[in-house]
């Protein structure tokens, strides 16, 4: 994981003051902001989950962090180390392999087998080795892909292609993941079984997660702690400390007594 | 047996069927215009249309006294100069374009214009400017090709999903990486679609091109022929024309079925 040159205190990324104006038609920027004076900071191995009604701007918060969007304003930190600011950007998406990404849509590439598009980021750096074809491997193995290594993203039904888009980002490691309901645009069904595969490969690996959702209750079930974002300008309006104990089954937080006030208390925030 | 499989086991005895049935007919349809060729020209006289027992007779002959050879050799040879030199400006010019905007934005309409231009009728003049040989077949077909290649390599650069990019990038691929593992891919169902028309364009022009001025070539032979009122040659020389291009297609359709294994829909759907 992580080296120990950060100390316990400095988050592993922190976001200050961010803000971010669209421009209008014109070129020129408008006086709406879809984002202002939003702060977070994240500690190294945190799961940190994200609410918010839609078209909060969550999607763009995660741009911005995963260098694919620049900010109008504030500033986005890794390890101390400024990524970016409302006044000098050059976007470097994804910064040296330091933030993952696992959007909406599962961006496959159609024309790769389920293997050759896990495999893609050994592909484009530093090589496609043994160990590589191995860790790919019992990631597939682990999501329940084995047997589907040679078929064509749309031979495979969604749940699949988003396993596979989940592991192509944690097969090579990335110290940050964002993840941007990455399990929308299922069945209840197979949502389960995604939250439930996610939470044990997390369990391994202990990674630094942003999630970004808008249901309640998979931001409890997830997450160490729940943010709750306000409507357009967004910002952080609530922080909740989730102490249920891990493991955890996403279908057992649910009866959990603590869970419905929880519930309660976040649905009159994201109001 | 049940309901679902005696269906599907009478759906594919229909289907097999149903393919026998189109063989067949287009058996029958191929014999049903050599008929009605050879009682037309049976009513006119071999002077205005030779019948097809003789012009394939013809043909027996000019393949075995070789006299084939050497105009079918050089028409070949014009055609895939032409076709190869065009596609390759076809392609690299949209993409050099497409790396500035403000290129883009200032050169297109000329471009565009020039598509107007017809092309065949610049052939007089390139026989001025490069001789009766090849290099004036060479310039015409490189023109025609590069014209019928240019706007959809164009459109597909335009119409390459971003998101794709962005997620490579994310995963640490070079500028160059996805220009070669990305959009290269997603460009090249556009160019075995422009392929498809420029083919049989590239030996049209070559004949044409023969026809017009020149010492060698089908064009060139079709014309002699038709100068000594030698209307067999005429029909002979346009069978043999049509059989290169169909011939041509059938080996285009390989190496595209090749290239785009990986696409849902396949030979099935376009011939």
């Amino acid at each position: 994981m992580t080296p120990a040159t950060s100390e316990p205190q400095t988050p592993l990324l922190a976001v200050r003051g961010l803000g971010k104006q669209f421009e209008a038609r014109d070129g020129r920027k408008s006086e709406s902001w879809v984002l202002r004076d939003l702060s977070m900071a994240v500690v190294d191995g945190e799961f940190v989950t994200l609410v918010g009604p839609s078209g909060a701007g969550k999607s763009t918060l995660l741009n911005m962090i995963a260098q694919v969007d620049t900010p109008s304003a504030g500033e986005i930190m890794l390890r101390g180390q400024t990524l970016a600011t409302g006044e000098h950007n050059k976007l470097n998406p994804g910064w040296n392999r330091q933030i993952g990404y696992v959007t909406q849509d599962d961006n496959l590439l159609p024309w790769r087998t389920l293997i050759d598009n896990v495999l893609f980021p050994f592909e484009v750096y530093g090589g496609v080795d043994a160990a590589a074809r191995e860790k790919a491997e019992a990631l597939m193995n682990a999501v329940g892909l084995t047997g589907f290594e040679h078929y064509h993203p749309h031979e495979l039904s969604g749940g699949m292609r988003k396993r596979a888009a989940l592991i192509r980002t944690l097969v090579y490691d990335p110290p940050v993941i964002l993840m941007d309901e990455p399990f929308g645009a299922v069945d209840a069904q197979t949502r389960l079984q995604l939250q439930n595969d996610l939470l044990s490969l997390w369990r391994l690996g202990r990674k630094t997660i942003v999630f970004v959702t808008h249901d309640i209750g998979e931001a409890i079930a997830l997450g160490d702690r729940v943010l709750v974002l306000s409507r357009a300008p967004a910002k952080i309006i609530g922080e909740h400390p989730i102490k249920i104990p891990r493991p955890r089954k996403i279908e057992d937080v649910f009866s959990l007594p603590e869970f419905p006030t929880l519930y309660a208390t976040i649905r009159a925030q994201v109001g | 047996m049940s309901d679902a499989v005696m269906h599907k086991a009478t759906a594919r005895g229909l289907f097999r069927n149903r393919r026998r049935l189109v063989t067949v007919g287009r058996v029958l349809f191929g014999i049903g215009v050599l008929l009605i060729w050879q009682w037309v020209s049976a009513l006119t006289g071999s002077l205005v249309m030779s019948p097809p027992t003789r012009v394939f007779a013809r043909i027996v002959e000019l393949i075995v006294t070789g006299g084939l050879y050497y105009n079918l050799g050089v028409t070949l040879l014009e055609a895939l100069v032409g076709l190869t030199v065009g596609t390759l400006l076809g392609i690299g010019i949209p993409f050099l374009l497409h790396a500035s905007p403000r290129v883009t934005e200032a050169t297109l309409p000329y471009f565009r214009g020039a598509m107007g231009v017809p092309k065949l009728a610049l052939a007089p003049l390139f026989m001025l400017w490069f001789g009766i040989g090849l290099a004036s077949k060479f310039a015409l077909i490189t023109l025609i090709v590069f014209f019928l290649v240019f706007e959809p390599a164009f459109a597909g650069l335009h119409a390459i999903d971003q998101r794709l990019v962005t997620m490579a990038r994310i995963l640490g691929a070079s500028h160059w990486q996805v220009t070669r593992k990305i959009i290269w891919k997603s460009l090249l169902p556009f160019i075995f679609g422009a392929l498809k028309s420029a083919l049989p364009w590239s030996v049209a022009a070559a004949v044409v091109g023969e026809f017009i001025s020149g010492n060698a070539g089908l064009g060139f032979m079709i014309n002699q022929a038709n100068d000594l009122m030698d209307i067999t040659g005429v029909f002979a020389g346009i069978i043999i024309v049509t059989t290169l291009v169909v011939t041509l297609d059938i080996a285009l359709n390989r190496v595209r079925d090749q290239a785009l294994s990986w696409r849902a829909v396949d030979s099935q759907t376009t011939l």
